[in-house]
């Protein structure tokens, strides 16, 4: 058995034992069940399993857990609120940004940690954000329409 | 065409929610307590005999459930479709390795890294053979071959070529390469097996066609069918290329072995290792024609690499074809083609099936055909197109529809408005465009194995409505289609639609969903099943407004049938269901639908694309697109035009940046930073219209969509680049590798 530690996620803490060298895509994935998170390559070149950490945008399949320990992770599943859907959510299905939605949560995470920084994104810096998430098959337009909805939206929020 | 109150509509995506919150399961995210992780051993070399496999180390390493190798599987010992099966489950000792990355052994372990580890315990012996990797050799050269046969044949003749030689003014030849090119689905393939509670082996995986699983599980396993049930979960993508069996057989035979759930993923590099790709493809082609532009013959001859394995070769070599002469009428034509076998990566289905490598070398001949005769490029194309009743230049096409190919591309250069000025003053800009008549075959011939379709609709007595439907969504939103399509029949909302699909369990049998013909066959089983269902309520009404036996036709709205249009007289379906219920009336219908027809040849689409080159780096930048396409009747345009979009996507890499190295039999570009895909910064300003010209024959005037970018996509872009730089591009993806050495030698 290894050894014990804690892991802050979607505001949660999680008692956890470790196996040693994990990554942390696989720690969300196998341990905590958040499958949201996706694994398309594992070589931090996909985005699938981007997760926000700190703030920051991440590809969660090449950060040993270790280093995760004592951030606060926000994944997929902890985007929602108890108003429902996450304005990003919402523009990604009312935009048609979603085909086989297999890069969609980690799209979005993507898109979320740049309205977080960048309230009024221009298109340039939208798709500079998103250049490290695959999407094979929607051809981003409807993704970078559905992001500058919600940028809108969140602002109208304020 | 019926009452429209749904179709063509904005209607979001079905499962767009729950995805959205990240809580859908593809094969990937199965799991289950008990659970073996399975991988497989597989070849480090191209071609060869395996000599020797020791897994003894492996099956005695701690933790390890099982390894097992070819001599383990109790039924057939090859699979494959549609040709015939031809491809090991696994290579025996003695046998022939034809492909690198060919399975050898399975470990499966509760723990993943356990069966990583059995992994490197195995040890294979080989006789290297040297790898037969010249496919255009394969072709000429009788001495050099892989199998003693091709993998698939064309041949198509009509008029005399050499009349057609001597009214010539001009004649052109060329020739010109294809690429491969990787799928590369964002989720690689998965699948999970168990036995279910009645002790029916169960597998969950990504597919076309769930039927087909079942078919070869049984056989590798050598069970009955009936002891077997696959299931399609969503999956992560496929375009084409999760057609045949991945992980399904492996698995299957270690739950069989182990009495224990398996699970198999493969890794990204395993996946481009491993997976189909698109047929690369050598043609040369003749043209000639008149001073004033008539093309009074064409002669292609073409070779395609399928790899060591038959798959549908046979299909995308027919394919390929049937498509070399697209919308022309041309009066003198031959076209002849072969598939060979190879050492190479299989070449398989994606997007487009053979399509886009025919219309390649015709559109960049069009072009450079178009500046031989000294006249507008779109003019010469407009003067030879195909009109309505003409015969195109293959067997079994029907053009029953008006002819829209000129239209589209009037429409599609529209778009782009005037051509820009060069960003930078090394910079060169240049615009290109081509057209097509995807066929798509909606017949689902049962030559090819594709048989018919099915559809069971059934209302319950509260007037909810459940639907069965063989049809897999992967991501081109058929779901929602074949939703709409019965929440317009009957006047009842979505959300009071439960669609049950590709299940083998509850589900009538497709075809496989393949060549567009998704919403096409299903969508007309669907409304063959709604109809003689409407029929039996529409009697029950009939009984109620004391009019039969006179059935008038009834209006099916707002969950209601009303006596005429006026709406004022009603029944609710609830009340005619439970009535129909209560008489013993049978409430749910069954259908089966196969078109006569084989090949439709009524879809018709263009492209135009301006870029740029950047003549210190030469890179090319796609600037933007129009994609106009005449896809019939639109019935989700949400849906409809994200598969536009993504396949023009798809397009652009394949035309640029999308290289696949491969030597000797070994490819080199096994991960995403060697194979570049477009991402975001890539992406051009896309517009996209549809004309809708009704088909004769799909539901509400539908035709095929998703494949037919691909048809254009590529060489619209190589055009493009070709006008930029004054340069005939006759081969891509053009790389600034490829570019520079195009140009300076
Ligand atoms: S799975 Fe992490 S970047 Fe691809
Ligand atoms: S929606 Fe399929 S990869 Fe993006």
């Amino acid at each position: 058995m290894g050894e014990q530690y804690v892991l802050k996620v979607n505001g949660k803490e999680y008692a956890l034992r470790t196996g040693g060298g994990q990554m942390l895509a696989d720690v969300l994935r196998d341990e905590l069940h958040l499958i949201g998170t996706k694994k398309g390559c594992c070589q931090g070149e996909c985005g699938a399993c981007t997760v926000i950490l700190d703030g920051k945008a991440v590809n969660s399949c090449m950060i040993p857990v270790a280093k995760a320990v004592g951030a606060d992770i926000l994944t997929i599943e902890g985007l929602q609120t108890e108003d429902g859907l996450h304005p990003l959510q919402k523009a990604f299905i009312e935009e048609g940004a979603v085909q086989c939605g297999f890069c969609t949560p980690g799209m979005i995470m993507s898109a979320k940690a740049l309205l977080d920084e960048e309230a009024n994104p221009t298109s340039a810096q939208i798709q500079e954000a998103l250049s490290g998430n695959i999407c094979r098959c929607t051809g981003y337009v409807k993704i970078e329409k559905a992001v500058q909805k919600a940028s809108e939206e969140l602002r109208k929020e304020g | 065409m019926k009452n429209l109150d749904l179709i063509g509509k904005k209607i979001w995506k079905l499962d767009g929610e729950e995805g959205i919150q990240g809580q859908t399961r593809y094969g990937t995210d199965l799991s289950m307590s008990g659970m073996l992780y399975v991988k497989a051993y597989r070849a480090r070399i191209p071609h060869g005999k395996l000599l020797r496999l020791d897994v003894s180390k492996a099956a005695a390493l701690d933790g390890v459930s099982c390894v097992l190798t070819a001599k383990d599987i109790p039924g057939e010992k090859k699979f494959g479709f549609p040709a015939g099966a031809d491809q090991p489950v696994l290579v025996e000792v003695g046998g022939t390795i034809l492909m690198k990355g060919d399975a050898l052994a399975l470990v499966a372990s509760p723990s993943l890294s356990v069966a990583e580890k059995a992994l490197s315990l195995i040890e294979a012996e080989y006789e290297q053979y040297e790898a037969i990797d010249d496919y255009e050799r394969v072709a000429n050269d009788s001495s050099y071959f892989l199998k003693n046969e091709c993998s698939g044949e064309y041949s198509y003749e009509r008029g005399d070529l050499s009349k057609g030689q001597a009214e010539a003014d001009v004649i052109l030849e060329g020739s010109y390469e294809v690429p491969i090119q990787e799928h590369a689905y964002m989720e690689t393939e998965s699948g999970l097996s168990y036995y279910d509670s009645k002790g029916i082996l169960t597998v969950e995986s990504g597919t076309h066609d769930a039927f087909y699983v079942r078919y070869e599980v049984a056989r590798c396993l050598g069970i009955d069918e009936i002891k077997v049930r696959s299931i399609v979960p969503l999956v992560g993508g496929t375009y084409g290329g999760k057609q045949q069996c991945s992980t399904q057989l492996h698995i299957a035979l270690v739950t069989q072995k182990t009495g224990l759930p398996a699970k198999m993923v493969w890794s990204r590099r395993e996946s481009m290792l491993v997976s189909h790709k698109r047929h690369p493809a050598k043609i040369h082609m003749r043209m000639g024609a008149t001073k004033d532009g008539a093309i009074t013959f064409l002669e292609s001859n073409y070779v395609m690499d399928g790899g060591p394995y038959s798959t549908c070769s046979s299909g995308v070599c027919y394919w390929m074809g049937t498509h070399s002469a697209g919308p022309y009428n041309i009066p003198n034509v031959s076209i002849n083609g072969k598939a060979v076998y190879t050492n190479n990566t299989v070449g398989a289905a994606f997007r487009g099936f053979g399509g886009p490598q025919g219309v390649f070398p015709l559109e960049r001949h069009m072009d450079k055909m178009a500046r031989e005769l000294n006249m507008d490029a779109q003019q010469l194309r407009a003067k030879n197109y195909i009109r309505e009743k003409d015969q195109p230049a293959c067997n079994g096409v029907l053009i029953d529809t008006r002819v829209t190919v000129g239209e589209a591309l009037e429409k599609a250069i529209e778009k782009l408005g005037p051509l820009p000025q060069p960003s930078t003053p090394h910079a060169k800009v240049g615009r290109g465009y081509a057209v097509a008549m995807p066929l798509h075959d909606v017949s689902s011939d049962p030559v090819w194995g594709m048989g018919g379709t099915g559809a069971h609709v059934e209302i319950f007595r509260d007037g909810s409505i459940e639907v069965r439907s063989g049809t897999c969504e992967f991501g081109s939103g058929l779901d929602t289609v074949q939703k709409l399509i019965i929440s317009n029949e009957f006047g009842v909302p979505m959300e009071r639609i439960h669609l049950i699909t590709s299940d083998t369990y509850w589900t009538p049998k497709v075809g496989r969903c393949v060549g567009s013909k998704g919403a096409y066959a299903s969508g007309q089983a669907l409304l063959m099943a709604s109809q003689e269902l409407k029929e039996r309520l529409a009697t029950i009404a009939a009984v109620h407004f004391g009019t039969y036996p006179v059935i008038a036709p009834l209006v099916f709205a707002n969950e209601r049938i009303y006596t005429n249009q006026q709406k004022r007289d009603y029944m609710t379906l609830a009340e005619a269901a439970d009535f129909a219920y209560r008489q013993g009336m049978n409430l749910a219908a069954d259908s089966w639908y196969v078109n006569p027809n084989r090949l439709n040849g009524n879809a018709f689409c263009a492209m135009a694309a301006d870029v740029e080159v950047d003549m210190l780096s030469y890179e090319t930048k796609v600037l933007r697109c129009g994609y106009v396409h005449d896809a019939g009747t639109i019935i989700n345009p949400l849906a409809a035009i994200g598969q536009a979009v993504g396949g023009v996507t798809q397009s652009i890499g394949y035309a640029l940046t999308e290289k696949w190295v491969i030597e000797k039999g070994e490819s080199k570009t096994l991960s995403f930073h060697d194979y570049t895909i477009p991402t975001s910064v890539d992406t051009p300003h896309i517009e996209v219209e549809f004309i809708e010209e009704p088909s004769t024959d799909g539901p509400y005037g539908a035709k095929g969509l998703s494949e037919h970018p691909s048809y254009v996509g590529a060489v619209a872009i190589v055009n493009a680049v070709s006008n930029a730089l004054d340069t005939e591009f006759d081969v891509f993806p053009l790389t600034p590798d490829k570019l520079y050495t195009y140009l300076h030698g």
